[in-house]
């Protein structure tokens, strides 16, 4: 496949830690990932413990492409509460085409490094990446 | 030369599409060179002169263009009689190797007396091996001026080429350019990356064909293409009828004219032929062609909703003056022709043949003896969509077959992510129809129709895409090197480029 080849930096231990970090240890409630600014690699841009989802949102740059890890929790309409972790690549129709190019050919490669991932969203603006629709991804994947 | 992360790349990115071949240099904006894929070619006098064992430069020399050689100088005239005979005493193989080929812009454009022109991609695959290697000779040296020996090269492909044509293409970067590396890539996934996608449903609408083409993850899901020959030129072709029936218009290419004279609107044009010798069908065909092109980029338009006279009526007129300057007015004309892509069974009967006509009507109210060749022409296209027994489909159908044959899982990810491009998706109003007409076949999921960036950008998405993917420093290990095409042959490219 023509694959950029920009991978994730090898000291960020991603798998297994991220899932066992967002699930078990709950350390963070969401990351976001860049591309460094060399196009070289993929690194940690932001981690945070904020529960406000407004946050995670207002944390994506509008004209900018960026990967995020969100860990998503919900209640079921017959109670008891879910969690999902949600996988984000996030393309504004606003960033500019190298961002978008770069971004779109090296998911692959960090997707492939993150485990435990149950939900891809592929957004390009707010309404996609809101608690709305995310939510809806959710509900329809869960029984 | 441009340099990323210090690694200094110097890639070039070739995309040759049906119409038009764009060329440049990977990390740039916008490519270098643009200009037709249609080559122009004939007989190269001056090798026939010195050898007499020239030939005819097809296989298929029409009768038509033998008269027409007849009526350019005597000497001329010898060379072709000379040509007829000795086309049945050689084999066919030599003949191509004595072509004068013609490239570019100012090449092909350019009236000489014999000279055909032809499109040198069939289907969106390469078709004629020489012309398609003097389209890159053109590229390399005559336009980006550089030794291909010192760049690797990225070539973007139609996603249904087939394995054979890939591996002759790689052999014919090392061999022929000596290229240092060499990469292929599907256009269909360098538009989904370029715009920032990498699943997405690719709806590609050019000058021969239109295509939907499902991406997911980068690649390309083989069995969901769909594809089908009605694109720009069908349009082309239905405007140059409308106006020879309705209007009793034959266009007459800028290069002939010689004096025009100010008509009133709807007048027949008066105007002095330039007396030239020796035009072909295809040459005249080929400038027919850019008038019409001309005519579509100024006037013509698509309805947000199905085609409806009265609403196009009111959209109010737009003029248009034919090189020759015959003029019109038209209104909700403007509209019609384009609406082929929406509703082909407006035009075309389920065998694909026009609705209301029949060859041989075709043939016989034909009044002007120059333009012969063009309205055989016209008959062969005909012909050959009846072969070809399927009913058109729209563009809107076209792209839910494709999203049909995929994965029930995959289909809402396709349909949410729905890139349109190709230059005959320029049409003012286009995508907005679009919009409309694809989420009434599917109704259970959302649509969403996305455009690569502004209407000039969309001429070049591909290229775009390939451009920043060649320039990344990282993107070296996928280079097929020449030292690994010397190990393993040609069939490299299939295990390397998927």
């Amino acid at each position: 496949m023509a694959s950029s080849h920009i991978t994730p930096t090898p000291d960020l231990h991603l798998t297994p830690t991220l899932s066992h970090h967002l699930k078990l240890k709950k350390a963070y409630k969401f990351i976001i990932f860049k591309i460094s600014d060399d196009s070289k690699e993929i690194v940690i841009e932001k981690t945070s413990e904020s529960k406000s989802y407004d946050d995670f949102v207002s944390a994506l740059p509008p004209t900018d492409c960026r990967f995020a890890v969100y860990d998503f929790t919900y209640e079921m309409p017959d109670g008891g509460e879910r969690q999902k972790l949600c996988f984000y690549s996030w393309s504004p129709d606003t960033a500019k085409v190298k961002p978008k190019m770069l971004y779109a050919s090296s998911k692959d490669a960090i997707r492939k490094r993150l485990d435990g991932i149950n939900i891809e969203i592929q957004c390009t603006d707010l309404d996609e990446v809101s608690h709305k629709s995310v939510l809806e991804k959710a509900m329809r994947t869960s029984r | 030369m441009p340099t990323y992360n210090g690694d200094e790349v110097n890639a070039l990115v070739l995309d040759v599409g049906s119409m038009w071949t764009r060329a440049g240099f990977a990390g740039e904006e916008s490519p270098y060179a643009y200009f037709p894929t249609s080559v122009g070619y004939m007989i190269d006098s001056d090798s026939e002169s010195s050898k007499n064992n020239k030939k005819a430069p097809e296989q298929n020399p029409t009768i038509e263009s033998n008269n027409e050689n007849a009526e350019k100088n005597d000497s001329m005239d010898v060379d072709t009689e000379t040509n007829k005979n000795e086309k049945s005493t050689n084999d066919s193989e030599k003949s191509d190797t004595r072509l004068k080929y013609y490239v570019g812009n100012s090449g092909i454009s350019l009236f000489r007396p014999g000279m055909e022109v032809k499109n040198v991609l069939a289907d969106g695959m390469v078709d004629d091996w020489d012309a398609y290697e003097k389209i890159l000779d053109y590229a390399l040296y005559n336009q980006l001026r550089i030794n291909p020996e010192e760049h690797p090269i990225m070539v973007s492909e139609a996603s249904w080429n087939s394995a054979e044509k890939r591996e002759k293409l790689t052999e014919l970067m090392f061999e022929k350019f000596k290229c240092p590396g060499f990469y292929v890539c599907k256009s269909a996934v360098l538009t989904a990356f370029g715009t920032g996608k990498s699943t997405a449903l690719v709806v590609d609408s050019g000058a021969d064909f239109s295509s939907a083409v499902p991406v997911y993850d980068g690649y390309v899901l083989q069995k969901g293409i769909v594809r089908q020959n009605l694109g720009g030129n069908v349009i082309s072709d239905l405007i140059v009828d409308y106006l020879k029936e309705e209007q009793n218009y034959q266009i007459t290419p800028l290069f002939e004219i010689k004096r025009k004279e100010r008509v009133e609107v709807g007048k027949q044009p008066i105007f002095d032929r330039r007396d030239l010798g020796g035009i072909t069908d295809s040459f005249r065909n080929y400038m027919i062609r850019q008038t019409v092109l001309e005519y579509k980029e100024s006037v013509c338009q698509v309805l947000e909703y199905p085609y409806d006279e009265n609403t196009a009526s009111s959209r109010g007129n737009k003029s248009f003056e034919f090189p020759d300057g015959f003029s019109l007015v038209l209104g909700s004309r403007r509209f019609y022709e384009p609406e082929v892509m929406f509703q082909p069974n407006l035009f075309f009967n389920k065998d694909r043949t026009r609705i209301g006509k029949n060859l041989e009507n075709m043939n016989t109210d034909k009044n002007d003896e120059n333009i012969n060749g063009n309205q055989n022409m016209n008959n062969n296209t005909n012909l050959e969509r009846k072969k070809d027994a399927h009913e058109y489909m729209s563009i809107q159908e076209l792209a839910y077959r494709a999203v049909s044959k995929c994965d029930v899982d995959l289909r809402p990810h396709l349909l949410h992510n729905v890139v349109l491009t190709g230059g005959n998706t320029l049409f003012p109003g286009f995508t907005e129809r679009f919009s409309n007409e694809l989420p009434k076949l599917c109704q259970s999921s959302r649509v969403r129709i996305h455009t690569p960036g502004s209407t000039i950008d969309r001429r070049y998405t591909a290229w775009l895409g390939g451009s920043i993917l060649a320039s990344l420093g990282t993107f070296h290990q996928m280079w097929i090197s020449s030292e690994e095409y010397q190990e393993q042959g040609t069939s490299i490219v299939n295990k390397r480029c998927f």
